[in-house]
């Protein structure tokens, strides 16, 4: 009877500690994570990024880094007790530059692609680069594109505010009157002088000419999305918590705001 | 009876009683007409509808500019209604020129095995819709090639039969497709199956395609491959000089094997009227590959440009700004009319893709794959028909 309650007792605890080893594998992935080995091994943190992206990524003559995403990476780097390295690449090779271990991460206005969400592994946005509406400061009736009928738009010639403009017209219905430039500044100009009564630009051009010459503001809700997020490989899912965790931080801490107000 | 039936269902009744009657009587099943008279509904129920694409009829393209053309990437489009649907788009454009890629392992699976019934359709709409088309040929098949090969790799004893492949296709297409271009810038490595370009090789390729597509059709425009436009330094591993490539083409006794020349003239970040330079790459690059022609004695040979054009993708070096794309190929579109006589036509890529390639190849496109037109579309459409910008 002894003998049996002892291999009762035994079996049981074999059990435990299988479930908690199981647990802890799956609750603790970094052991499972190789991005992040690799990182806390060599103390740094590669990223690969096209540096000719400004305000995002830049490289001066003397091969010094600069721009929003490089401060991000930056500050992530810091946060998690790392140096950075920077992989500068043409964006088109980006992702075989990550897939190829030429980089622990890509972020670089990385546009979030759902065809590739089995390739990589998206972090959650830190930036929109979607198209907002802007109008004259002192402006108080257009709170949106249903406010357009029978106004003048300013947008980019053939880009995708234009598209968007037509969309309004003819999907919308909304009688509104587009009036193309040959860039978004312009357009955003036109639209500061009086030329036309609202400009539909992308969010970098905007805050940028918001900020500087000014005269204008946006309406918040943006009228399509353009999110830039950071891509890991997959496996790397201990990596990717963390740097949820962090965005979600930074977010709360006014860091993105304050980035905005440094790059834009 | 109740008297509230109406007569004309009494009569039905009736007819029906006696027809099953009949039926009955004659078949010696009570059930047995029942089911013969519902048949049609049963057959009628149990067909699946099917989408219905007619050819159409035969359309004219309306342009003030009969030498506007554009790539279509119809290759590997499946549905009938969006092969049709592109190439109406096409013409609503004003382009009366179409260039199309046929893949010869596409349509020759197995050796002497031909399956037309793809290339058919892209054509007979192309035709309907009055579009003249140009048929670029190449990849091989994995019967004509050795194992752990490229399908750009064509090795040299298989010349005969990627040029009994050809004439199949002129054949078939006779009276359908009058221009055929042999291979793809084959100056490049990568298209010339991971091999060092060898102009002599291609020389050869050409000369026996020539000779056997003129054998199947003589009406038959047989071009030369359009090059990749490149400054590759002698020796490169990864290309050649376009115009080296086709001075070597010459001296390996080319002329005579091709009734007209492919040309790709890509305007990367250049207007078209900037001028050309040995030492720069841009849209009127052509006019340099003219002039070996003629210095070859092939001035009055045709050129058709069979790729060009301008990129607007934000994110990559060689593209420009979305306006500028618009007045770039516009202006080219125009100079190929008024200066260029010995350019039949201009074909820039890319129409349409079926699905998005994701990357700044989007943004050759004029239309996207769900037919939603860009404003180059537009701006094209606007000066085919003779509008002001």
């Amino acid at each position: 009877m002894k003998h049996q309650r002892l291999i009762w007792l035994l079996a049981g605890l074999v059990c435990w500690a299988l479930a908690l080893a199981a647990i802890r594998q799956v609750w603790f992935q970094r052991a499972t994570d190789p991005t992040w080995e690799q990182m806390r091994a060599s103390g740094t943190m590669r990223v690969c990024m096209e540096a000719a992206y400004p305000p995002f990524g830049l490289l001066d003559a003397a091969g010094n880094f600069s721009g929003f995403d490089v401060d991000l990476a930056r500050e992530l780097a810091s946060r998690w007790g790392l140096q950075v390295e920077f992989v500068n690449l043409h964006f088109d090779g980006l992702y075989d530059a990550l897939l190829a271990d030429k980089c622990d991460m890509v972020l670089s206005a990385l546009p979030y692609d759902e065809t590739l969400t089995e390739d990589v592994l998206y972090s959650p946005s830190y930036f929109n680069a979607g198209l907002l509406l802007a109008v004259r400061q002192d402006e108080r009736r257009i709170r949106g594109v249903n406010q357009l009928g029978g106004k003048k738009v300013g947008v980019e010639l053939g880009s995708a505010a234009e598209l968007e403009a037509r969309r309004h017209l003819e999907q919308g219905r909304i009688p509104l009157h587009i009036v193309t430039y040959p860039g978004a500044i312009e357009a955003l100009t036109a639209l500061r002088d009086g030329e036309v009564d609202a400009a539909i630009a992308d969010s970098v051009n905007v805050y940028h000419f918001t900020r500087d010459p000014g005269g204008i503001r946006y309406v918040k809700r943006f009228l399509s999305d353009e999110q830039y997020v950071i891509a890991l490989r997959p496996g790397s899912g201990y990596t990717w918590k963390r740097l949820a965790d962090e965005i979600a931080r930074l977010t709360r801490q006014g860091f993105f705001k304050t980035l905005q107000a440094r790059w834009f | 009876m109740d008297s509230t039936h109406p007569r004309s269902g009494s009569v039905a009744s009736e007819l029906y009683d006696l027809l099953c009657l009949g039926l009955s009587r004659l078949l010696g099943s009570p059930l047995l007409p029942r089911v013969l008279l519902l048949l049609p509904l049963l057959l009628l129920a149990g067909r699946v509808p099917q989408p219905v694409v007619h050819i159409g009829p035969r359309q004219t393209v309306q342009s003030i500019n009969p030498k506007m053309g554009v790539h279509t990437r119809l290759t590997d489009e499946v549905e009938e209604w969006k092969i049709k649907r592109t190439l109406e788009m096409v013409r609503e454009m004003g382009a009366s020129w179409i260039v199309e890629y046929f893949p010869w392992g596409y349509y020759e699976p197995e050796k002497g095995r031909f399956d037309w019934r793809h290339p058919d359709l892209v054509v007979d709409h192309a035709i309907a819709q009055g579009l003249e088309v140009v048929a670029r040929i190449d990849f091989v098949p994995g019967w004509a090639r050795p194992e752990d090969t490229t399908f750009r790799y064509l090795p040299e004893e298989s010349y005969g039969d990627f040029a009994g492949f050809v004439a199949a296709f002129v054949q078939h297409f006779r009276g359908r497709v009058r221009y055929v271009v042999v291979w793809n810038e084959p100056n490049l490595a990568f298209e010339w199956g991971y091999r060092l370009p060898d102009p002599e090789s291609y020389t050869r390729l050409l000369q026996q395609t020539y000779r056997r597509a003129k054998e199947a059709n003589p009406d038959v425009i047989v071009l030369a491959a359009g090059l990749a436009p490149t400054l590759a330094p002698p020796g490169s591993e990864w290309g050649m000089d376009d115009l080296e490539f086709l001075r070597r083409m010459y001296a390996a006794g080319a002329r005579g094997s091709f009734d007209g020349l492919a040309i790709h003239a890509y305007g990367w970040t250049l207007p078209p009227d900037s001028p050309p330079g040995r030492d720069s790459l841009g849209f009127s690059r052509a006019e340099l590959l003219h002039e070996v022609m003629v210095e070859n004695g092939d001035g009055d040979l045709p050129c058709l440009i069979t790729e060009a054009g301008w990129n607007d993708n934000r994110r990559w070096a060689n593209a420009v700004r979305p306006a500028q794309r618009i007045d770039y190929t516009l202006q080219a579109y125009q100079m190929v009319l008024e200066d260029w006589p010995w350019c039949r036509t201009v074909a820039m890529w890319v129409f349409r893709y079926p699905r998005p390639a994701r990357n700044y190849q989007d943004d050759f496109a004029f239309v996207t794959p769900g037919f939603v037109t860009r404003p180059i579309y537009t701006a094209v459409q606007a000066y085919a028909r003779g509008q002001q910008p």
